[in-house]
């Protein structure tokens, strides 16, 4: 059976996550890889992408489906991630943690 | 005008180092955004750009495909449980009874390699339990174990060379069998602590 109690995630995978609940329901490789660049200036390869995915999915916290196959993918389907209520639970355990860790320190207020 | 195409030498690449859970949809991805880049840009610069990933990406793959594979784990663990052993070993038969086991024949008997061999066991054994206690801890240990498993990889090589020249003439079969059996449970616990050292030394970036 699955440890269904949440975990504390890395800083990468809290960054995925974070872009997979922004991207909503269109959140595969691309547009999560896109979002974490435009929004952090951090250039992560495809490679890192998938597997930090495949971890938070054996984690269960992201699940997966496969969405539409285009010409420009050369016919290949899409594979669509959502976080899941574990998922969330865990990222707001790593979000609290850290809240807890910076409050009070005045270099970074 | 048709559509550029990834380098087909790169996609050959991929598809050779991605695992088959993740290959479509990867593959599917990066062809989107070469072709993305080939629009926006020029086809020059989407197959510079493929490369690039392909490079970028292999290492992440590669590592991660090596940490979640079972065997390779385990070939590595256990490689990991036999050197931790010899090298105490060695310590423990060579360094510390070696010079008074090597003055007489009478002594360089196999009681007393069993003895030496033994006490190594416990050697290991206390290794074995140490390494556990700091693979289970929070604390992050890898330049530790780096640096071990570069200590422990010289300890086996030397110690694997005068083992294959000096040794075989001087123990019966049936002891090396049973000093072998006497192994077993701490070379699976090296084998464990080994897996967790190495999944922990070179798992892609968290």
């Amino acid at each position: 059976m699955k440890d269904s109690k949440p975990k504390h995630v890395g800083d990468f995978e809290f960054l995925v996550l974070t872009a997979i609940l922004r991207l909503s329901d269109q959140a595969y490789g691309v547009a999560i890889s896109r979002e974490i660049e435009q929004r952090t200036g951090r250039s992560a390869s495809f490679g890192a992408i998938y597997t930090t995915l495949d971890r938070l999915k054996k984690k269960a916290l992201v699940s997966s489906r496969l969405g539409e196959a285009t010409q420009e993918r050369g016919g290949r389907s899409k594979t669509l991630y959502s976080v899941t209520k574990l998922g969330l639970e865990s990222m707001q355990l790593s979000l609290g943690a850290l809240r807890r860790m910076i409050d009070g320190v005045e270099a970074l207020q | 005008m048709s559509r550029p195409k990834p380098p087909r030498i790169s996609q050959f690449v991929w598809s050779l180092i991605l695992p088959c859970s993740i290959r479509d949809s990867l593959l599917g991805d990066i062809e989107e955004e070469f072709a993305r880049i080939a629009d926006s840009q020029s086809a020059v610069r989407a197959r510079r750009w493929y490369v690039k990933e392909l490079l970028r990406s292999a290492w992440a793959v590669l590592s991660w495909r090596f940490v979640t594979s079972l065997v390779t784990r385990a070939l590595l663990a256990a490689a990991t449980g036999f050197a931790a052993i010899y090298l105490f070993e060695f310590i423990a038969f060579d360094w510390v009874f070696g010079d008074a086991l090597r003055g007489t024949a009478s002594v360089y008997g196999d009681v007393s390699k069993v003895v030496a061999f033994g006490s190594s066991e416990l050697f290991i054994s206390g290794l074995v339990a140490g390494s556990a206690a700091t693979l289970l801890s929070r604390t992050d240990g890898s330049q530790l174990w780096v640096m071990s498993a570069l200590t422990l990889a010289g300890f086996l090589i030397g110690y694997s060379i005068y083992h294959a020249f000096a040794m075989p003439e001087l123990m019966s079969v049936k002891l090396r069998l049973s000093l072998m059996m006497l192994k077993v449970p701490f070379v699976l616990l090296g084998a464990w602590a080994g897996a967790s050292m190495f999944s922990r030394c070179f798992a892609p970036a968290r």
